[in-house]
């Protein structure tokens, strides 16, 4: 076993432990600071493993991301919770941040088909309880709904782990993709669960139906976590499944869900009278086409990956900037949010910042992701599925565009009322992490 | 073949539990009938432990009582309203249900039969497969979250025959399913409220 990667999985699962210490906030900060600390080495070592570990060029990615939300989200949530002082709701809520970190970190390494199924249900259970920290009953109904919905796709996955164990014997991921890359009628069967499976973890139309409920009514720092990162490790999982039952007739399958998602989430964006609910179906939009990329391949990976790392940050400054007014307007409806630039100077900022590049603006990492992505489906021949994808994006942009437009400019307001320095510098990182992220993949290059 | 007799006889006991658990109207009957299948699952993987001396097989019929038959039952017991002596699941007609529930399921054992059938040699798999769809049923057509939670254990159940049937994950493998559907059993319980129906909530419409 490599000790890195038990480190990287180990310290976060350890440091949860600060429940019961006086100091529990610093020790959460310092787990998620280390846990970043040792993905980035991960990440400049180029590390590869494929033991009782998988890691590869496509695991680093995803771990660094998830590593990084980790971290924003546990300092923005010290600002965003400060009234719940260091009460047991608190320690828990960061306590199970650190396990919920952990679960995801060793779903991403694991090199087991079964055991990678066991982290995805894992993430569940330690993130249902982050949705109910303040046991409001309309957030006790989005968090039922989602460990409900959740759970059940899932287990439609876990008879893909039968159906894969029935056919080659071995579950080890490393193997089955170096020995295995066949098709038959078992693998066709193994996908399709797969895809309905871990698909309504990853919110694809029409499994998603828990994603905009559970996003909107999570406090913003996990609504970060779960846009940013859950749902790619959910994709990681499909994608491996993939990888070894590929076909032609499953990757039209894989791509049709794609397109059918990011064409619902276009459909029901212009109708949104709430802002982090507008946020969740940018969300599966942006979760559709990360699917897409990966599906086709080539180029179009280059692209989910660049897509899928600046999404993690774009995503994750919409939702801190979201929490930061509803901390100040206690209200998630767009309508009741006016004079935001007067009211919130830098929150605007980080607003206007995050929904451009979660629409997929240029100079932005996601214009760069959808365009290698759009051009791969393209030079594959899938001529009306991009079409049908422009339109979407355009109504998709046009709509978030628009929403946060009347949020900032609508109305005047006198006073200034900004969030905690911690919340709106978190905030402001993430949408200038964006902006850097397509210079550093160009600079440094993918894959 | 005494053997294999008495597992479709065990397979049959359970897909009968599928279906009287959709009949239910009240909660804690439905609890003892999921938890009743359980049971009956344990035998099974018993049996088939024994008949093919595989330990690990044996041990999982003890966990399957321990944590689906005693602990879970424990959990959900814990949460039932104590000011109701009956709870009652109002939202479906139990006739409507019913007639569903046998449609669907000569649907999935169709699917079954079309899908799987042709080559996976496992006839008994049909069973287990049925009962994932009966589970899903259940949680799609109820609103009450007991029956929410039991469907979810009877399409865990079902995957349990179904691996009986066709192959037997590895051991490890069963164990972290278990343990992991006791764990979101726990934590769901922890959002079961007075209130065990969902109403139409409008923040969350659209």
């Amino acid at each position: 076993m490599n000790p890195i990667i038990i480190l990287l999985i180990a310290v976060p699962a350890i440091f949860s432990l600060g429940y019961f210490a006086k100091q529990f906030k610093y020790i959460s900060v310092l787990s998620a600071v280390i846990t970043l600390a040792i993905s980035l080495y991960i990440m400049i070592t180029q590390l590869e493993l494929s033991g009782d570990f998988l890691v590869d060029y496509l695991s680093r990615y995803f771990i660094i991301a998830i590593s990084s939300i980790y971290l924003l989200s546990v300092v923005f949530g010290l600002g965003y919770h400060h009234k719940m002082g260091e009460s047991r709701n608190m320690r828990l809520h960061l306590s199970l941040m650190d396990l919920f970190a952990s679960s995801m970190l060793f779903s991403m390494t694991i090199n087991n088909f079964g055991l990678l199924w066991f982290g995805i249900e894992a993430t569940t259970v330690s993130s249902t309880l982050l949705l109910v920290i303040e046991r409001e009953p309309l957030k006790i109904e989005a968090a039922w709904r989602y460990v409900i919905i959740v759970s059940a796709g899932l287990t439609i996955s876990l008879l893909s782990v039968l159906v894969m164990y029935y056919d080659f014997n071995n579950l080890t991921i490393s193997y089955l993709l170096a020995h295995h890359q066949a098709y038959t009628e078992l693998t066709a069967i193994a996908a399709g669960t797969a895809l309905i499976g871990y698909g309504t973890k990853i919110g694809l139309f029409p499994m998603h139906t828990w994603l905009p409920d559970a996003h909107s009514e999570a406090p913003s720092e996990i609504s970060a976590m779960f846009s940013g990162v859950l749902l790619p490790v959910a994709i990681y999982a499909l994608y491996r499944v993939y990888q070894v039952t590929a076909a032609p007739s499953i990757t039209n399958l894989f791509i049709f869900f794609g397109v059918i998602t990011v064409l619902f989430s276009a459909i029901m964006l212009p109708s949104q009278r709430f802002y982090k609910r507008m946020f969740a179906y940018s969300t599966m939009e942006n979760m559709g086409l990360i699917l897409i990329g990966f599906t086709v391949g080539g180029i179009a990976l280059t692209g989910a990956l660049i897509l899928l790392v600046t999404h993690a940050f774009g995503k994750g400054a919409a939702f801190y900037s979201s929490g930061n007014i509803l901390e100040n307007y206690e209200s998630k409806k767009i309508s009741d949010v006016t004079g935001l630039r007067d009211r919130m100077p830098y929150t605007s900022i980080s607003l206007i910042l995050s929904s451009l590049a979660v629409t997929g603006a240029p100079p932005f990492g996601t214009f760069l992701g959808e365009f290698l992505i759009l051009t791969g489906l393209y030079l594959n021949g899938y001529f009306l599925p991009v079409a049908l994808i422009i339109s979407s994006l355009l109504i998709a942009f046009a709509s978030v565009n628009f929403h946060v437009s009347r949020m900032l400019f609508s109305g005047h307001e006198e006073h200034v009322s900004e969030s905690s320095r911690s919340q709106v510098t978190v905030a402001l990182s993430a949408s200038a992490i964006t902006l850097l992220i397509p210079i550093l993949f160009l600079a440094f290059g993918v894959v | 073949m005494i053997y294999s007799e008495l597992e479709g006889i065990l397979g049959a006991l359970i897909l009968g539990s599928t279906l009287v658990v959709q009949t239910r109207s009240y909660i804690r009957p439905m609890i003892n009938t999921v938890v009743t299948q359980s049971v009956i699952l344990a035998v099974t993987a018993l049996i088939i432990g024994i008949t093919t001396n595989a330990p690990d097989l044996i041990v999982l019929a003890g966990l399957v009582v321990v944590l689906r038959g005693i602990l879970i039952r424990h959990f959900l017991s814990l949460r039932l309203p104590k000011t109701r002596m009956f709870v009652k699941e109002t939202s479906q007609g139990v006739a409507s249900v019913t007639m569903y529930s046998v449609i669907v399921l000569i649907i999935s054992f169709l699917v079954y039969r079309y899908t799987f059938s042709p080559i996976v040699e496992a006839p008994l798999g049909a069973i287990g497969f049925s009962m994932i769809v009966q589970g899903l049923l259940l949680i799609t057509t109820r609103r009450n979250s007991f029956a929410h939670f039991i469907g979810y254990i009877e399409e865990e159940n079902g995957i349990i025959f179904m691996s009986l049937t066709i192959v037997p994950l590895p051991f490890l493998i069963e164990i972290s399913v278990l343990l992991d559907v006791l764990a979101l059993i726990i934590v769901g319980t922890g959002l079961v409220t007075e209130n065990v129906e969902h109403p139409r909530v409008e923040e969350l419409i659209g």
